[in-house]
């Protein structure tokens, strides 16, 4: 302000009401879930939040990398030589799998401990819109691993001029979509309903892990000696989400798993029951807990 | 508008709550009017489960319950965006700094991005903790975190604040800051405050209005100047041979009970004199004098179960 | 009730009141380079003393040095003459009523304040047990387990189990947490029972209004250090740079006044309206020796006497600050 001749004026520093514009309350599910989002990627935090995470992003985003450089410099390679989309989620599944554990309980279990979780329902939000909001933001991160690789794979084939024709390309991105999406939501609603039975992070993160990997050595042996339905192989995880994957894109992979024995539908429904039941599992949890000490 | 046609800012009629088989509420009644309440009570008397159902975090089991227009199980929403809330516990993210807290919280109660950094700014300035703002909350003592749960609260401008034992762990100054900063909050930024405690001269020296809850039932309530009202009497404190001086007073007809050096006597025709005569003709020294309405304390102690 | 005869550790408590308990010389406590408390030397003799103190004064650990839990760095902490650190006899005469909740076991209060009596080793733990709950009003013969029974009453089977054993040190830390005035009121008039019993208790507490209530004797820590001990109206009266202001109501306020200026127990005053005079004074106590015989004298009704600044907040905030 500029001051005129006998114009001096105090300023008072009191206290000033807010008068302007407030959000929906819609508005605070989209703010918890970027700063989730941020937080679990080690955005806005200290160094070392962020190792895991670029770790973690590097080693799935390295073959579509590696692959394209090929693709670029090679120019006449055959494609077949390369990395199909098929054989991507297979390749990056552990790291996915780890990554899947950190990430649910950096987004549940540090809420609980530290008593933000109370602070939180105290505004306008619910349990369910909370859980929403979470849920989203898990999603999104998750599938920066599944779907983000294969996407760059298919934007920089294409502008590489290796990219499938241009009635193709459709297709294609609704299969990358399709399998990063269903292999980001399947995992996201394990991890985040292992997530909900424990404040500690490192607990939850081994918990994950477990349910994840040990199916895969157990399930065998009982169907293998124990005669059990080979429906259960639904239970390993890993090699359902790499199958699944397969089946989108329509490729046969060279080492199939036991997973290739069942039907689609049998497959697909499998997925969907356990996606299903992590969510219903996590929103039963979070029905019942104690916001308050 | 006069007082009496200001609707009031909580409105509760018969709440009640359980959990399992032990009653929390039993059907509480009770107004909590505009400007600075104390809701009082010891622990476990039903204070934070009232909150709770204010806040709607909780359901109640029956009754009914209003909260800024609005019912908290139905509407709880919209209403919490407009409440700051202090909870008992001490518990925060250790790692955000207070400033990235606060504007985080005052987003998240729906202010605009560049509003909640502006106002989580002046709220921590406000609170005292300006210099401190930048510095991550896990490594404040008791007192700072007390203060920044406090801005949190009051940093988007809501029309209600709700603090659960806002003095807990405060060393005698740090109290009275903090019961000072919560009367300015109330009196001069035109918020609404609830303020639960069991510390009786707390709430007596910064509450308008109380509402003493025990076993769950509201047992008093009224504004602190009706309270006062009442027939004055006297309280005494001397610096010797107080038990001589009450039975010099007894024996003259006057009501007196001892408590350690003070003497509290009921309102009585020359009681002035009589005391500073007595005083005189005992020789003893007069470290204080004055009119004794009814306290708190005196409220609490009669109605109480 | 406790035993007709105030005893501590089965021996009779015939020391007068006057004589120190509890003795502290030179207490210092580091832990590696972060000093808790720094050369305290203070002694506690019969009756209650408030601790008082900003948060990290070093309190909780000068507590538990006194009570034998930790062990001083330099200097030395005598209760009763003895160690309570290396001298197990001692510990029989020391009761702790700590902060935390501690984890309640499903017991019984009575069999729980008989457990602590058996470790003592009482002769009859049961018997004491029922005559100490009902020392802190509550009934020996309750079958309900601990879990079950209210913050305050916890908080009172706490105290019994520290006093079981009728020690001659009772140290509680904020023990009034929580209560409602009337269990408030009780806990403070036991205190002073035990106190008069010639028993040295020891209350650490950050709220002043109940400190106010448990008697004049305080302790104050600051930074590690002692910063003051005595008699708060005492302390008060050697606050010297800071002269007393009174402010008096009376019928007569310029007879008054002027009167006390005449005498010296005021070195100045100030009238305010037709009823009401305000007064510095440096001699506090001559001031409350004057003030009913010069009123008595000119025939003035003394309707209100109020030191101001003078209550223990004033004198904590003045010896904190400095």
């Amino acid at each position: 302000m500029s001051a005129e001749p006998g114009g001096a004026r105090l300023f008072d520093l009191g206290y000033r009401s807010y008068e302007g514009a407030r959000e929906r309350p819609a508005r605070a599910m989209a703010t918890l879930a970027v700063f989730t989002a941020r937080r679990v990627l080690g955005l806005g935090r200290g160094g070392r939040h962020k190792v895991l995470p670029a770790i973690t992003l590097a080693i799935a985003y390295l073959p579509a990398l590696v692959s394209v450089a090929f693709a670029v410099i090679l120019e006449d390679l055959p494609v077949d030589d390369l990395i199909s989309y098929g054989d991507y989620a297979f390749i990056t599944g552990s790291a996915l799998a780890l990554f899947t554990a950190l990430i649910a309980p950096e987004a549940l279990c540090p809420d609980r401990r530290s008593g933000m979780l109370g602070l939180y329902l105290a505004g306008p939000l619910d349990r369910n819109r909370y859980l929403a909001a979470k849920g989203v933001a898990v999603f999104a991160v998750m599938l920066l691993i599944t779907a983000g690789p294969l996407l760059f794979m298919f934007v920089a084939f294409t502008v590489a001029g290796h990219g499938p024709s241009a009635g193709e390309s459709p297709g294609l991105l609704l299969r990358i979509l399709a399998s990063g999406g269903a292999t980001a939501l399947l995992y996201a609603s394990l991890s985040m309903a292992v997530a909900s039975f424990t404040t500690r992070r490192a607990a939850a993160a081994v918990a994950t892990v477990l349910l994840l990997f040990v199916p895969v050595s157990v399930v065998r042996s009982a169907i293998e000696s124990a005669g059990a339905p080979n429906a259960l192989d639904l239970l390993s995880f890993p090699f359902v989400v790499a199958d699944l994957s397969y089946r989108i894109f329509g490729e046969t992979p060279d080492d199939a798993s036991p997973v290739r024995e069942l039907s689609t539908g049998l497959v697909a429904g499998g997925v969907a029951a356990a996606i299903a039941a992590g969510i219903l599992v996590c929103w039963l949890r979070y029905r019942r807990l104690e916001a308050f000490r | 508008m006069p007082e009496s046609l200001i609707p009031p800012v909580i409105s509760a009629r018969g709440v009640v709550k359980r959990y399992g088989r032990t009653v929390a509420l039993a059907g509480l009644d009770a107004d909590i009017g505009p400007g600075i309440t104390g809701l009082l009570g010891s622990n476990g008397a039903g204070k934070t489960t009232f909150i709770s159902l204010a806040l709607g975090i909780r359901s109640r089991d029956g009754g009914t319950l209003e909260v800024l227009g609005h019912d908290p199980a139905v509407s709880g929403i919209q209403m919490r965006a407009r409440i700051g809330y202090a909870p008992e516990h001490h518990d925060l993210p250790s790692e955000l700094a207070a400033t990235d807290l606060v504007r985080h919280l005052a987003e998240m109660h729906l202010l605009p991005h560049r509003a909640a950094v502006q106002r989580a700014n002046d709220a921590l300035w406000l609170v005292g903790l300006g210099e401190e703002r930048f510095r991550p909350v896990g490594a404040m003592s008791t007192g700072q975190r007390q203060r920044v749960k406090l801005a949190s609260a009051i940093a988007h401008d809501p029309e209600l604040v709700l603090l659960d034992e806002p003095t807990d762990g405060l060393d005698p100054v740090q109290r009275t800051e903090m019961l000072d900063l919560i009367r300015r909050i109330g009196t001069e930024f035109g918020m609404h405050i609830v303020v639960s405690s069991h510390h009786l001269e707390e709430v007596e020296r910064i509450c308008d209005a109380v509402v003493i809850v025990e076993g769950g039932e509201v047992v008093h309530a009224g504004t602190l100047a009706d309270v006062r009202r009442g027939p004055e009497g006297l309280v005494v404190e001397v610096d010797d041979r107080a038990d001589e001086l009450a039975e010099i007073l007894t024996e003259r007809g006057y009501e007196v009970t001892v408590d350690g050096a003070t003497l509290r006597l009921g309102a009585a025709e020359g009681i002035h004199d009589a005391v500073r005569d007595a005083v005189a003709d005992l020789g003893i020294g007069l470290r204080r004098l004055g009119p004794r309405g009814r306290t708190l304390e005196d409220v609490y102690l009669g109605a109480g179960k | 009730m406790l035993a007709p005869v105030p005893t501590a550790g089965g021996v009779p408590l015939t020391a007068a009141p006057s004589e120190p308990r509890v003795v502290a010389e030179g207490v210092s406590k580091w832990f590696g380079a972060l000093v808790a408390v720094s050369d305290v030397s203070f002694d506690v003799g019969a009756g209650v003393t408030a601790l008082l103190g900003p948060n990290g004064a070093g309190k909780s650990t000068m507590l538990r040095m006194l009570c034998g839990l930790a062990r001083p760095s330099q200097g030395s902490v005598r209760v009763l003459g003895r160690d309570p650190r290396t001298d197990t006899g001692v510990t029989r005469l020391i009761g702790l009523v700590p902060q935390q909740e501690s984890v309640f076991e499903p017991l019984t209060a009575h069999r729980f304040v008989a457990l602590a009596a058996t470790l003592h080793g009482l002769p009859e733990p049961g018997a004491a047990a029922a005559r100490v709950l009902e020392t802190v009003d509550l009934d020996p013969t309750d079958p309900r387990k601990l879990p079950a029974y209210s913050k305050g009453m916890r908080q009172r089977v706490k105290l019994a189990q520290a006093i079981v054993h009728e020690p001659a040190l009772l140290v509680l830390d904020e023990p009034l947490t929580g209560l409602d005035p009337r269990q408030r009121a009780d806990m403070v008039a036991l205190f002073r029972r035990l106190g008069s019993e010639g028993r040295c208790v020891i209350v650490s507490s950050h709220v002043l209004d109940e400190v106010e209530r448990l008697g004049s004797q305080i302790l104050v820590m600051s930074q590690g250090r002692l910063a003051a001990a005595g008699d708060f109206h005492e302390l008060r009266a050697l606050m010297d740079d800071r002269p007393l202001r009174v402010r008096v109501r009376t019928d007569r306020p310029r007879e008054v006044a002027g009167a006390l200026l005449e005498g010296g127990a005021a070195v100045g005053v100030r009238l305010d309206g037709d009823d009401a005079f305000e007064l510095d004074t440096n001699d506090a106590r001559a001031l409350a020796h004057a003030l009913a015989p010069v009123a008595r004298d000119r025939g003035a009704r003394l309707f209100e006497v109020r030191p101001l600044d003078a209550d223990l907040e004033g004198v904590f905030r003045y010896v904190v600050e400095r």
